[in-house]
């Protein structure tokens, strides 16, 4: 996946009519999805060489919607991504690092997206030793969005 | 004293609570300035006592941590006719802990007949019904490759506990393998529990669950019921939350995460492993993991 791409993916996530059924058609491998805890599907990747794993979050139906409502796509790379972050930084606003559990898990960086038809964050762990590179290689990505009727995120706290 | 070997000082101390006619020591108002080896750094401790608050703040007890810029001190002496202890609650309550050891004898006698979805669901079941007492949302159970000798790790981006999948498909467990399992598999549960405190204490001033997941990096659905349930001001849960709050998202946070990352340099420094140790949050974890140490499958 090139920056080309993941900005595609995004232009496609952060649009109203991007919904589960949609990423199970475009992330998955077309086989019946995993619940591994509510409000959470496992999805086995489409192209699993590149990609480890695809999971979808949702929260409970929102009226009028009849179907849990689609809030995030984590998306865990067998092979990690090359990703320029400067065009992110041009498109999104400067990223802030959030906190990691161990130390040797990837560091993650958040960019806030706005003014797209639904808002959230965008959120990509490095490989450790790529922080300062350019392109970086990314492990994981994870897209999230309001859920409806809810307030886009304001700010990030630095 | 310390057990670097200098005088708690200077404090200064609260001037309104005593311990044994000195004054309390409480966790971040008061600090030490340490003389061994070399450095005059400030420590000060930022995990005391849970349930009992001198002014506000965390009293500081007999083997709590003082951490700075050095090693990690602790306090070696205090007042020996005062003791101030910790009622422990969720997965560090013993009852809890005795409870969860119970649920992983069971496991390890039917694991060799079990398939590794089966010990995949049953590890589900045994921590998530541990983590419900505390109000924590459910923890996904995800077997996935983690080389080494990682047994498993906890995952709040995903609010996933991973497991080590070569485990699950192992025929039969050791005792070793499920005195390992257990106390790994509780000590990762813990920070889950954590982190959920964490989101709490932060509902409260976050303004909305969107804020409150974007600001934490968890799943909206984690967040939402954080959010619908707040940390009571002045509660166990507030002050544990925000005990685990400064150290990881607050003003802490910078000085932890100079901690982890000079665990990955070469060489790596002295102190690094023992400053990690430290950190509220791994001081927490530990402690509750290790009350599997006394678990013993019959």
């Amino acid at each position: 996946m090139d920056i080309a791409s993941l900005l595609a993916l995004t232009a496609t996530f952060y649009d109203s009519s991007f919904d589960v059924a949609a990423a199970e058609a475009q992330l998955g491998d077309g086989t019946e999805p995993v619940e591994i805890r509510p409000f959470q599907l496992k999805l086995a990747p489409a192209n699993p060489a590149e990609v480890e794993a695809v999971w979808l979050e949702t929260v409970a139906p929102v009226s009028p919607h009849e179907e849990p409502s689609l809030t995030g796509v984590v998306i865990d790379r067998a092979e990690p991504a090359l990703v320029a972050f400067q065009p992110l930084v041009e498109r999104f606003g400067p990223a802030r690092e959030l906190p990691r559990l161990k130390p040797h898990d990837p560091r993650s960086y958040q960019f806030l997206v706005k003014d797209t038809p639904i808002e959230g964050y965008l959120l990509l762990s490095v490989r450790l030793g790529d922080e300062e590179a350019e392109p970086k290689r990314v492990v994981r990505i994870v897209l999230r969005r309001v859920p409806p009727d809810a307030a886009a995120p304001v700010s990030a706290k630095a | 004293m310390t057990a670097h070997g200098d005088p708690l000082a200077p404090g200064p101390g609260s001037d309104n609570v005593t311990s044994a006619g000195k004054k309390q020591w409480r966790a971040g108002p008061d600090s030490h300035l340490c003389k061994h080896p070399v450095s005059d750094a400030a420590e000060i401790c930022k995990l005391g006592s849970l349930t009992v608050k001198v002014n506000g703040k965390m009293a500081v007890r007999v083997g709590d941590f003082l951490t700075g810029a050095g090693a990690p001190n602790a306090v070696a002496k205090g007042a020996t006719t005062v003791l101030i202890g910790d009622i422990r609650m969720g997965l560090w309550d013993p009852a809890n802990a005795a409870e969860f050891c119970k649920d992983m004898c069971d496991l390890k006698k039917k694991w060799p007949k079990m398939t590794p979805a089966e010990r995949r669901a049953a590890l589900d079941k045994a921590v998530n019904k541990q983590l419900a007492k505390s109000g924590v949302p459910p923890v996904g159970i995800n077997p996935k490759a983690l080389g080494g000798s990682t047994m498993g790790q906890l995952d709040f981006q995903n609010w996933n506990l991973d497991i080590n999948e070569s485990l699950l498909n192992k025929s039969s467990l050791t005792d070793a393998d499920m005195s390992s399992l257990g106390n790994t598999v509780y000590h990762e549960a813990r920070h889950g529990e954590q982190w959920y405190g964490m989101a709490q204490s932060q509902a409260s001033s976050a303004g909305s669950a969107t804020n409150l997941a974007s600001n934490m990096g968890i799943p909206q659905s984690v967040a939402d019921s954080a959010f619908a349930n707040p940390a009571t001001p002045g509660s166990y849960g507030d002050t544990f939350g925000s005990a685990m709050n400064q150290s990881v998202y607050g003003a802490d946070g910078g000085y932890r995460n100079g901690v982890l990352n000079s665990l990955g340099n070469t060489p790596q420094p002295p102190n690094a492993y023992d400053q990690y140790r430290a950190l509220p949050e791994e001081r927490d974890a530990w402690r509750t993991g290790d009350t599997m140490g006394s678990c013993k499958c019959k």
